[in-house]
């Protein structure tokens, strides 16, 4: 049998305290122990970054991560970007317009990475974020058109 | 390097372990010291990961994140002090660095990808010793010491990126990086990654060339350097000469076999004609 | 009369999916999330040697672990009838005495966990005996070379060889299938050729590469019944192999099917699933056996081929005599092989009208991972070697590479082949719409830099059966049934809206039912881009039927002709007045029929309409290193009519892009019997900065589709012409020509150098 770890973190503004095993990978957490299933995983090896989530604001790669990593942390999911009152983010909206979701495994992951992008103030090489994450289904065009506000706004600094 | 044990990688299948979380560094070597051929290192925690889900099982992790002294970036009037856990981003997004080493975190900005930089440690990229990781080329044309505590020998060794290649991998746990800021053109190319990659610094003194190394990655067993035979050459003779002097210069480079993609023939060309390109761009920038 | 008007109100409207908000807010539930009470998880221990007897299988080790359940070896199949493959069945669910390719599944345990699972194969001991590997097709058609299998003539299903054409089954040792297709006489026909052009050319094995890997949980009920999750494209075809493997009453074997994570044909035919059903008979419960990405690339891939490709055309340019010969990499088991391998037999024409051709292709077996259904069914492959080989015939015979397609394109109306249906899309509006958008202006040419041209035409939907069925509610909304799987073409978005065209309704007033094989219509699989074209027709009338049982009702109860009524937003009107559909039951009285049900299939026999896909691209090309960078792609695509015209053109781009990695990186290779790179992690695929920073689709509605309203699909246009595109602007750039696919730096260099030094 497993170590367990005292986990304390926040998951979409709720703390949870909960003994997991050390060999638990957050994803997992995620998934399996909070029945959060938004979360994909994809690849298992960080290659294809479904599964990417927010650790306080920046994208990361969950099935990476061991759930005793994110001690501490606000861990935020693609359950948590739906305001309390069943609003969509501005993310969800645009790729939603714009058509993004084809097979949609990639999904979950794409909005976060994206939503991490939009939280950044000034982050070096912007644009460039959405390389790190693979669509087999739409030939990224979609998804780029979507975010075409917020990938500009970002290369001119706002 | 061929594995395939018929038996599928997952994370699901990570065998249990015993946790360290030591929050000194002398308290990590300890931990890490007791049985060092049966303990990992945790840092960002990407390659460990990997390597726990396709079957590797020490007994024991000592996880470094909570080792302040891991965590630290340093300019010296002399020298970069990086910290092993130091993550690619805190690196891209330093400002100290952006006005004192400015290639480094420019470098930095274009490694992998944005989960892998937010992650992922300068230390952990070395240690991984995988052959496309960029950081090694890089600090070794930096001519950076790396801070670590071999074993079983038990002690604290700084030793050059050459030294550190030349090692037979012996368990050790990296503590930190040393760059001597000198007055350096550093250019790259990553256009061929991950099959082939440059990168090139130039030390002037004044219009005079002090020193000159290259990279190449691509390589299975790691980076390659060779270093420029003529110093003392200025700016205009060695731009007179380019061909001859990259001529000779990149067959010293030892034959780069990537582990798959193109042909020992053709990075041996290929480099060559990076190199070049590479050289110029930095003998005509003003 | 009717009130209604000839506009269309849902059909040409981009809606987003109608899966959109599920998708993006994580709602959306694949197999992968399914959770069935009490359920236990497998893995598989796979083979480590490409070609090797089975000794001996010790699973004592494995069996004692507390947690382990049930291991399934061959041994557990005799009693069954094993094998599986769409046409020739030759895959056993587990290998049996011997195993053929490194990654071939050999055992399953389920456990409790997959902890335990992955801890016991782990202790699992296989001896094996080497009896020497086929890596490469040379290998395997080499004298004495091992054989995969000693002459055994497999179980098939084979049809009758389509008109033109012979095949035959196991003709050589190492060799699967032989097709050879003939029309017009070529002896003639050579001998009366101005310019003839001869080259070979090659394409790698390459990989699916969908984001879920395939996944089957299997739920027993007693000896005789089987409930089956999976995230098969095919769950109909699927149900009959496990009825037959099992030997079960196919009524007594339940699939379910929702919304899969990418398909591309990876998960077209039967595959693991099986491997779930024997560990669930065997365990006493349900059993989920989830691979993993890197498994799922061990379980298929696409053809590796060598094509050698001669053409003959007159002086003035007219395309008279082509000569094919292909080899097919088919890897250790048939799967598709055979109807890959006649696919491209049969279309060796591409584009154009030829007096007559010749096509012998082989499917080769070798001890690698087997090749299948994958997006072009062979199309890539006849699309690489013809496009590249139409730009060298007009440069032979001084012709513009577009003016010279333009003059042997099939016209619209006329078959391209004899006992081929007529192409029904005009092909040089589709090369006019890129040629205007590729390229700068101006008629400075900037040194390194070339534009290409390549055009493709898929055969579409042949041989498909679809059936819907439509109800309409007492609300006035409706539910509608498919068996067309979604796997991200957006099938239930456009169902949903050919439905609410019919039906009067908002697609939000529709509700795409789960497929279910107990209560969903037959399809015969989401493939071969049938399903718009197809299965919507099916939808369509299914509707129409619906609607009118509904106003047949209402009209008797109103006591009005049927002709007054119109069904609209769920609503019956008549005149000014409008009733809900609960109204009018209630009319009814006790004779009511409490909903409206429509019911409908659609066949299709050969060729049921073509897909045609241009591109034209401009590239830059280093010649100092080959680095070539491509500066724009224009691609167009031609869609009968778009049903949603900004899905169309996401679905163009998409398969652009993953054509795009087909060309420039994309290959499964070995080394010493190993796979390399099968893993996502070591396997390029194209992310966004690859996408040319120039791209664009162009998308055409000639009104020629036989589907509803005019629509064709479009599932396979986009990815096909590409490779040719970019070799044929390399070509024009630096004047080197690359026949191997992927097209790499080292490629280009050492066909620069070819040309300095020829």
């Amino acid at each position: 049998m497993s170590d367990l770890f005292p986990l304390t973190l926040t998951v979409n503004g709720q703390q949870h305290q909960i003994d997991v095993p050390v060999t638990l990978m957050l994803s997992d957490f995620l998934r399996d122990t909070l029945a959060l299933r938004g979360t994909k995983v994809a690849c298992d090896q960080g290659a294809c970054g479904a599964c990417t989530v927010l650790i306080d604001d920046l994208p990361t790669t969950s099935c990476l991560t061991f759930a005793f990593a994110a001690e501490g942390c606000n861990v935020t999911t693609i359950e948590g970007l739906t305001a309390a009152d069943a609003a969509w983010d501005a993310v969800q909206q645009a790729l939603h317009e714009a058509g993004a979701p084809q097979c949609g495994f990639c999904m979950p992951g794409l909005v976060m990475l994206t939503k991490a992008l939009t939280l950044q103030s000034d982050p070096p090489g912007a644009a460039g974020w959405l390389t790190a994450n693979i669509c087999r289904c739409t030939g990224y065009e979609v998804i780029r058109r979507a975010l075409a506000p917020w990938i500009t706004r970002k290369e001119a600094g706002q | 390097m061929l594995e395939f044990s018929g038996i599928a990688a997952t994370r699901r299948r990570i065998a249990p372990f015993q946790l360290c979380r030591p929050d000194s560094l002398r308290q990590a070597c300890e931990s890490f010291a007791e049985a060092p051929g049966d303990t990992a290192v945790l840092a960002g925690g990407i390659d460990l990961a990997n390597r726990l889900k396709a079957g590797y099982a020490p007994r024991r992790i000592v996880a470094l994140n909570a080792v302040k002294e891991l965590q630290d970036i340093r300019v010296l009037d002399d020298r970069i002090e990086i910290g092993a856990a130091v993550s690619h981003w805190q690196v891209e997004n330093h400002e100290g660095l952006k006005g004192s080493l400015p290639c480094l975190p420019a470098y930095v900005s274009g490694l992998g990808n944005i989960r892998v930089r937010v992650q992922g440690t300068i230390g952990g990229n070395i240690m991984a010793a995988e052959p496309a990781y960029e950081m090694l080329p890089l600090l070794g044309v930096l001519g950076a010491k790396l801070n670590i505590f071999i074993m079983p020998e038990r002690r604290w060794s700084m030793l050059s990126i050459p030294e550190f290649m030349g090692r037979s991998p012996a368990a050790s746990l990296l503590a930190s990086i040393t760059i001597p800021r000198r007055c350096c053109d550093v250019v790259w190319d990553r256009q061929l990654r991950p099959s082939l990659g440059l990168v090139l610094s130039v030390e002037w003194c004044g219009d005079v060339i002090q020193s000159a190394i290259a990279a190449l990655t691509g390589d299975r067993s790691g980076p390659v350097f060779a270093s420029l035979e003529t110093s003392g050459l200025g700016r205009a003779d060695a731009l007179a000469s380019l061909s001859g002097i990259v001529s000779e210069w990149a067959s010293r480079f030892p034959s780069i076999r990537p582990v798959n993609g193109p042909s020992a023939d053709y990075c041996r060309e290929v480099s060559g004609v990076m190199l070049r390109r590479a050289f110029h761009r930095i003998l005509i920038a003003e | 009369m009717s009130t209604r008007s000839n506009r269309l109100n849902q059909v040409g409207r981009s809606i987003p999916g109608v899966d959109s908000r599920l998708k993006l807010s994580g709602a959306a539930s694949y197999t992968t999330d399914i959770q069935i009470e009490g359920m236990l998880h497998a893995k598989i221990l796979r083979s480590t040697h490409a070609h090797a007897l089975i000794n001996a299988i010790d699973v004592s080790a494995a069996a004692s672990m507390d947690g382990v359940i049930a291991i399934a070896t061959g041994h557990d199949l005799t009693t069954l009838d094993p094998y599986y493959g769409t046409f020739i069945r030759d895959q056993p669910v587990l290998a049996i005495g011997k195993v053929r390719y490194v990654g071939e599944p050999v055992a399953a345990v389920a456990a409790i966990d997959e902890a335990t699972a992955c801890r016991a194969v782990e202790a699992i001991r296989i001896a094996y005996s080497d009896i020497g590997s086929v890596m490469t097709m040379a290998e395997a058609l080499a004298p004495d070379a091992p054989s995969l299998f000693d002459g055994v003539l497999h179980e098939h299903e084979l049809p009758p060889p389509p008109i033109n054409s012979r095949y035959q089954q196991e003709p050589a040792p190492n060799i699967l299938f032989a097709y050879d297709y003939s029309v017009g006489d070529a002896e003639a026909w050579w001998s009366r050729c101005d310019r003839i052009v001869e080259q070979t050319f090659s394409l790698a094995r390459i990989s699916h590469f969908g984001l879920e890997p395939h996944i089957a949980i299997a739920r027993t009920h007693g000896e005789q019944a089987v409930e089956v999750w999976c995230n098969n494209q095919d769950p109909f075809l699927l149900q009959r192999d496990i009825a037959r493997i099992f030997r079960l009453p196919l009524g007594s074997v339940q699939l379910h099917g929702g919304f899969i994570g990418g398909g591309f044909g990876g998960k077209s035919y039967c595959k693991i699933e099986p491997i779930a059903v024997l560990l669930a008979r065997k365990a006493g419960r349900p059993v989920r056996l989830a691979l993993t990405m890197a498994e799922s690339m061990l379980t298929v891939c696409e053809h590796g081929a060598e094509i050698h490709l001669r053409s003959g055309v007159s002086g003035s340019g007219e395309t008279l005599v082509r000569e094919a010969s292909v080899l097919l990499d088919g890897g250790a088991y048939a799967d598709a092989s055979p109807s890959v391998a006649m696919r491209i037999g049969s279309r060796f024409n591409g584009a154009y009208r030829w007096k007559a051709l010749r096509t012998v292709v082989k499917a080769v077996r070798t001890t690698t991972i087997p090749a299948g259904s994958f997006r072009g069914f062979g199309s890539a492959h006849v699309t690489w070697a013809s496009e590249s080989q139409m730009d060298v015939l007009a440069r032979e015979i001084g012709m513009d590479p577009c003016e010279f397609r333009r003059c042997n394109f099939t016209p619209l109306g006329v078959a391209g082949a004899p006992d081929e249906t007529p192409i029904d899309c005009d092909l040089s509006e589709g090369l006019n719409a890129v040629t205007q958008r590729v390229g700068g202006k101006g008629d400075a040419r900037i040194p390194g830099r070339g534009i290409g041209f390549a055009v493709a035409v898929k055969s579409a939907a042949g041989g498909h059966s679809g059936h819907a069925r439509v109800r309409i509610l007492p609300c006035g909304a409706a539910r509608i049934a498919t068996g067309v799987s979604e796997i991200g073409q957006s099938t239930r978005t456009v169902m949903t809206q050919v439905a609410a065209e019919v039906l009067g309704l908002m697609p939000e007033q529709v509700e795409v039912e789960d497929i279910d094989t107990l209560t969903t219509p037959f399809d015969s699989g989401t493939h071969a881009s049938s399903g718009v074209a197809v299965s919507g027709i099916a939808m369509r009338d299914a509707a129409e039927i619906a609607r009118d049982a509904l106003l047949g009702f209402a009209a008797g109860v109103l006591g009005c002709p049927q002709r007054d009524l119109e069904f609209r937003d769920g609503k019956v009107i008549q005149a000014a007045t409008a009733f809900t559909v609960a109204d009018l039951l209630a009319l009814g009285g006790e004779a009511s029929p409490g909903e409206f049900t429509g019911a409908s299939s659609k066949q299709t026999s050969g060729p049921f309409f073509w897909m045609p896909s241009w591109t034209a691209a401009e590239v830059e090309v280093d010649r100092e290193t080959g680095v070539f960078k491509v500066l724009q792609l224009v691609n167009a695509v031609e869609v009968g009519t778009a049903i949603n015209p900004q899905r169309c053109i996401s679905q163009s781009e998409g398969a652009a892009v993953q054509g795009l990695g087909q060309a420039l990186f994309e290959e499964i290779s070995y080394a010493d019997d190993m796979p390399l790179n099968a893993e996502p992690l070591k396997y390029r695929v194209s992310r966004s900065s690859d996408v040319p920073p120039s791209f664009e689709t162009v998308l055409l509605e000639q009104g020629h589709g036989p589907g509803p309203f005019g629509a064709k699909g479009v599932g396979e246009a986009g990815n096909l012409t590409i490779p040719a595109a970019i070799a044929n602007a390399i070509h024009d750039a630096v004047g080197a020509r690359v026949t191997d696919l992927p097209i790499t730096p080292e490629r280009v260099l050492q066909a620069i150098k070819a040309v300095s030094i020829g």
